[in-house]
């Protein structure tokens, strides 16, 4: 969840407050709703008519009425998929002091991991937020109940894959690995760079060894992963 | 050896002990088996032998049945050996001749998932259990007089509380100090929480009252070498080093050190400071008088010097003292060594040591000492001024599973305190405690918690991740999470405090190896039972007192050392021990004066005596602990244990394999 | 002839950088490091996607490749902090859990491999740290590089330490600058030396505006050290430096940052007298240019 502090005309807040609680009514969440329709009509005038897609906005559940009481099977799922007892957690909020993504966006690794250990399955799977840390270990090195956090959101990233949920970039990436048996296969540019650097135009990897492709396709196939990719419903990237 | 003519009949007991064994072992299943055994007269089972139904049902079968020797198959015998050999000895059967099966500890507890094996188990051992009672012996236990003194170990609040308890009772107690004075960790403070009461001003009366109490003999600068024995008759060694100055004589005018050429740093002042080779901790000393640092002084280093001899007016250095050593004779052991504060270097990431900026809590504390380094100011190291904006980080070294995964429980008072102070010397000042928790948990803790947050101090719920210095304004920037509004964020602060916890002293090691008394997972001392016996050591006669137990409060050392010293004024008072009859029997005619068991055993509790022609081994009941390892390695096979004879064992292990 | 090793390519290296390999391949044997090719090697596979999707597949992938180089009897080198997290990591978890190598096997069998657990994974920094030392690159270098060092760490190089005993200090390891110091170079203190390039863990590929944003963070610091070169042992890491810099002036109109980058190997290429080209330096997004007046 993305997040503007800004200072305003009070006239103008006055007017804007007036109209929001005329539209929406007192419930919570409706100033969000308000200023996220303004800002996209604004930003479609902008372009010339041609605005981003209009999702409908989905209100986070800090914004429902009730929020669901705590369950704690999802957290033991967790701790056996993962051997990682999230539930060891003091909130302490080191990590997310440790964090670089934390540091620019609203990625907050101690919340996900209450949100999980209080059983909010759904949504923490199908957040954004789950695939914004890009695994460097700094909280796992200075976690206080010595629990290793990217261990417990890898874990969770592989729940979402297998529900579907992966963002469509990642399925590109994952069809190349099948395809090729490289993440980042070779390119016409690169091939030819090899030539002039005096090294073999194709790698002594997969790429030149047929039977070794075949190998790690069966591999792929026999751990399920081609089944996943195929599962996968195309989900966009939103900017974080 | 037990008297065949005796018609023995053995009763046996097992207990259900409600369901910790009942749940797991079929209680009748063993008491039916246990019937059938041969010379086994009667067997019972009940919810709870120890209670006074159990008990009654023993003595009667000991009156009527004339039953005379008893098997209780229940827990391990540390529970419940001495009540039950209570309920043979009142109802008029000798105590020794009880045998404890431990169908609990060793069986119910450990095969909670196999029921049946552990049944079969159980039988087993009240099998051999009988086998062994067939072969028991009345014994008698043997009543010592007691040394009425006592050794309190540790000059500190917790130490100087023990030693005044026990010696206002009337007995002589001996206070051994490793430093030149007393005072302890308290006399390193300048308040105290809550009440912010001047620390010297109430612990110098009570180190006074030490100094002229006619029954406490106060050693500083003494430390604990040696020990043996057991309760009511310890024997233990201190070694006194020279002061190399007359405590009779010093009047504490300080010239010599005025003059004193070596400088070094100061230990109470954890570094912020220098003092001389000749030094005094504190203007409220006690012994009021200075000490000179064998380690640094050119004199008696290298030969050189002795200005400070030339200049004392009263004449009182003198280098001719010699170490000490001091044997003494004691009833009771108090233990109140203390601890030592975490060293937070190895949290890099915090920065200490490399940053002057960032400080420990105790070094913070020092600052506010009139007596201390900077005069009682709070002021940056780096520039010696006071700071503006304060940072306190809570948990330093405590409750971190890289570390120490305990609460130190002081840390959250002293940084209220501290923080409070700061407040108090400049009320522009900005101080902020970062927190997991905030522990307020004794008398009027919380409202001194609640007068902070009043005077202006903030609380943010994070843990600090990192400090970095700002290379253009010097400032500290901490980065956090304030994890109540769920933002993360920097911010600078020109000092920041690392309220680091309690950790066992360095020496913990030594003292336990010394005392035979073992230490917690945590390093601390090991208390006997951490909720019925949270005074004692694990060896009787010994006792704990204070943070060399685990961390705690002026309160609760003051509490836990007159608890301590209740527990420690029992063999005292009673003036007699009984000693168990755990040593062996030197048979005189076999035992050829070889010398191997004096050599061999652990608490040197045989000597080589001269008996009539013979030069033959004696053993000190006090002394011996009844490990067996002279009964092993006798090549006469003199020394004959009187419980767990071979006779009994080797029964044991018959019945076993049958 | 030095030692051997089992040469890891990984995907950026061959597929994308390949001035990297070249370096290697010309540079390591005169300083006593001999590469083996491992025929076959696929993908690691990369950590901070494939691990995500599927810790399974991930597994079988990497137990692999260990066995392409258990069936040749050498150590993996690799020159590549994703590799290394990946293969490194997967080798301990299999030797440490039998079950877990039993399950693994079970779908190797299929393709005629199994994982014994006889050799060891190790990153060119900790050869070169351990083996050829900061002495025996002093000895190799003939151009010394008068250049400040922004020296980058990466994260997988040295965390999760546990894993990692020969690292040191994960918050303040002094390795890598004295290996870049043993070239000549100054390595400069910069404020997010130890942070993250923001590539890893799957957030490039996906979500590249927040990627950037934490390397536009690493960038500035290194500037306002007066650094003039960044220095990786990682290729993504190099990646995003070096395509990254592209990147923020095409997607944010910033500034050039205009800070050269250079892989570990390649520096030692150029300070052992080796032509920028023949390293591949010039086939980098941001022109060496700078640097490389300097070092003439």
């Amino acid at each position: 969840m993305g997040r503007i502090d800004v200072m305003m005309d009070d006239e103008l807040e006055r007017a804007f407050r007036e109209k929001v609680a005329k539209r929406f009514g007192m419930k919570k969440g409706s100033m969000s709703l308000a200023l996220e329709e303004a800002i996209r009509e604004w930003l479609k005038s902008e372009e010339g008519g041609k605005g981003p897609e209009v999702e409908k906005a989905k209100t986070p559940l800090e914004h429902l009425e009730e929020a669901p009481p705590p369950s704690l099977q999802f957290a033991e799922e967790i701790i056996r998929a993962s051997g990682e007892n999230i539930n060891k957690c003091i909130q302490c909020g080191n990590c997310v002091a440790s964090c670089p993504s934390g540091r620019i966006t609203a990625y907050n690794s101690r919340r996900i991991i209450r949100k999980a250990s209080m059983g909010y399955k759904e949504e923490v799977l199908r957040s954004i937020e789950l695939w914004l840390c890009t695994t460097c270990y700094t909280c796992v090195e200075r976690c206080p109940r010595k629990i290793d956090v990217v261990n417990a959101i890898l874990t969770m990233r592989n729940m979402a894959v297998e529900n579907g949920w992966m963002l469509d970039p990642h399925k590109m990436v994952s069809i190349n690995l099948i395809k090729t048996g490289h993440a980042v296969p070779i390119d016409q540019v690169t091939r030819e760079r090899r030539k002039d650097l005096g090294l073999s135009e194709l790698p002594p990897t997969v790429h030149q060894y047929e039977g070794a492709l075949l190998d790690v396709q069966q591999i792929l196939k026999e751990t399920g992963f081609c089944g996943l990719i195929e599962r996968a419903q195309p989900q966009k990237a939103a900017s974080a | 050896m037990p008297d065949p003519q005796e018609d023995l009949k053995i009763g046996v007991y097992v207990c259900h002990c409600g369901k910790n064994i009942a749940d797991v072992v079929n209680v009748k299943e063993v008491a039916d088996f246990a019937s059938k055994l041969p010379g086994v007269e009667v067997a019972r089972e009940y919810l709870h032998m120890c209670d006074d139904v159990g008990q009654e049902m023993i003595s009667n079968d000991i009156r009527e049945l004339g039953i005379n020797r008893v098997v209780v198959a229940a827990c391990s015998p540390k529970v419940h050996e001495l009540t039950f050999r209570e309920t043979l000895r009142k109802a008029g059967l000798n105590p020794y001749l009880l045998e404890i099966a431990n169908i609990r500890e060793q069986c119910s507890w450990v095969h909670r998932s196999d029921p049946k094996r552990a049944t079969e188990k159980a039988k087993d051992l009240v099998k051999m259990a009988v086998a062994k009672a067939k072969w028991l012996m009345p014994l008698e236990t043997k009543s010592v007089e007691v040394s009425r003194s006592a050794l309190v170990i540790g000059g500190g609040i917790a130490g100087i509380q023990a030693a005044l308890d026990i010696a206002d009772n009337g007995y002589q107690v001996y206070l051994v100090e490793k430093g030149p004075s007393l005072g302890g960790r308290m006399g390193q403070w300048s308040k105290v929480f809550p009440t912010m009461d001047c620390a010297a001003c109430i612990l110098t009366p009570k180190m006074v009252s030490v100094a002229r109490h006619p029954r406490i003999k106060l050693l500083t600068n003494s430390e604990l070498i040696e020990a043996s024995g057991s309760l009511g008759n310890f024997k233990v060694r201190i070694r006194k080093r020279p002061r190399y100055v007359d405590e009779e004589k010093c009047t504490a005018c300080g010239l010599c050190a005025q003059k004193c050429p070596v400088r070094v740093p100061n230990e109470i002042d954890f570094g912020m400071s220098s003092r001389k080779a000749i030094y005094i901790t504190s203007p409220n000393a006690v012994p009021l008088a200075y000490s000179i640092d064998g380690e640094n002084c050119l004199y008696l280093k290298r030969g050189i010097c002795r200005v400070c001899e030339r200049v004392c007016e009263a004449k009182a250095i003198n280098f001719n003292q010699k170490e000490e050593i001091i044997e003494l004779k004691v009833g009771s052991i108090v233990v109140a060594i203390g601890y030592d504060p975490f060293d937070p270097t190895p949290l890099e990431e915090y920065g200490f040591g490399r940053y002057k900026d960032v400080v420990t809590g105790p070094m913070l504390e020092r600052m506010t000492d009139p007596m201390g380094p900077t005069g009682g100011a709070i002021l940056r190291p780096s520039t010696g001024k006071p700071p503006r904006k304060v940072a306190f980080i809570q948990c330093v070294g405590s409750r971190d599973a890289r570390f120490n995964i305990y609460c130190s429980r002081v840390c959250c008072m002293y940084a209220i305190k501290d923080s409070l102070i700061i407040k108090e010397q400049n009320p522009e000042a900005e101080v902020y405690i970062f927190y997991m928790d905030i522990r307020a948990f004794g008398k009027g803790y919380e409202e001194f918690y609640l007068r902070s947050q009043e005077a202006g101090v903030r609380f943010i719920r994070g843990k600090v991740s990192s400090i970095r210095e700002d290379p253009k304004t010097k400032e500290l920037i901490l980065r956090y999470e304030d994890t109540l509004l769920g933002t993360a964020l920097e911010d600078s602060f020109d000092l920041v405090v690392l309220s680091v916890g309690q950790v066992p002293r360095a020496d913990t090691e030594t003292i336990s190896k010394i005392l035979g008394i073992p230490r917690s997972t945590d390093g601390f001392l090991m208390e006997a039972h951490p909720k019925l016996r949270p005074n004692d050591a694990v060896v009787d006669g010994i006792y704990l007192a204070g943070s060399a137990q685990y961390p705690k409060d002026i309160p609760d050392a003051v509490a836990q050392a007159s608890g301590a010293a209740a527990r420690a004024l029992i063999p005292l008072s009673m003036g007699r021990v009984e000693v168990e009859p755990l040593s062996p029997i030197i048979d005189e005619d076999r035992c050829g004066g070889c010398g191997v068991c004096v050599k061999l055993c652990p608490y040197r509790a045989l000597e080589l005596k001269r008996k009539g022609e013979k030069t033959v081994a004696e053993v000190d009941e006090v002394l011996c602990k009844g490990c067996g390892t002279c009964v092993a390695a006798c090549p006469s096979g003199a020394a004959k244990p009187r419980m767990f004879t071979e006779e009994q064992i080797l029964s044991m292990i018959s019945s076993a394999a049958r | 002839m030095g030692k051997k090793y089992a040469f890891f390519l990984g995907c950026l290296i061959p597929n994308r950088y390949p001035g990297i390999e070249a370096a290697a391949r010309k540079v390591l044997p005169r300083i006593g490091i001999e590469l083996v090719d491992m025929n076959g090697a696929s993908c690691c596979p990369a950590p901070g996607v494939v691990k995500s999707f599927s810790r399974p597949a991930w597994l079988a992938m990497a137990a692999r490749n260990l066995c392409i180089a258990e069936e040749m009897g050498l150590e993996v080198l690799t020159f590549c902090n994703g590799c290394y997290g990946t293969l490194a990591e997967a080798n301990h978890s299999l030797k440490a859990d039998r079950a877990l190598r039993d399950s693994v096997n079970s779908k190797l069998k299929e393709i005629g491999k199994a994982f014994k657990g006889s050799i060891g994974v190790r990153h060119l920094a900790e050869v070169l740290m351990k083996e050829v030392t900061a002495d025996g690159i002093k000895k190799a270098v003939t151009k010394p590089l008068n250049l400040k060092a922004a020296v980058h760490y990466g994260c997988h190089l040295i965390k999760p330490k546990v894993l990692r005993e020969w690292v040191g200090s994960a918050e303040r390891p002094t390795f890598l600058d004295e290996l870049t110091e043993a070239l000549g170079a100054e390595s400069v203190e910069w404020e997010d030396k130890m942070a993250c390039c923001g590539a890893g863990g799957g957030v490039r590929s996906a979500i590249l505006d927040v990627s950037l944003r934490m390397l536009n963070r690493k960038l500035l610091s290194a500037k306002e050290a007066g650094a003039d070169f960044i220095l990786n042992v990682c290729p993504f890491c190099h990646l995003q430096f070096d395509r990254g810099q592209i990147e923020l002036q095409k997607l944010y109109g910033l500034q050039p940052y205009d800070i050269p980058v250079l892989h570990y190997v390649q520096a030692l290429g150029l300070a052992m007298g080796y032509s920028p080209h023949e390293l591949g330096v010039d086939m980098n997004f941001v022109r060496a240019d700078r640097i490389l007046e300097k070092l003439s």
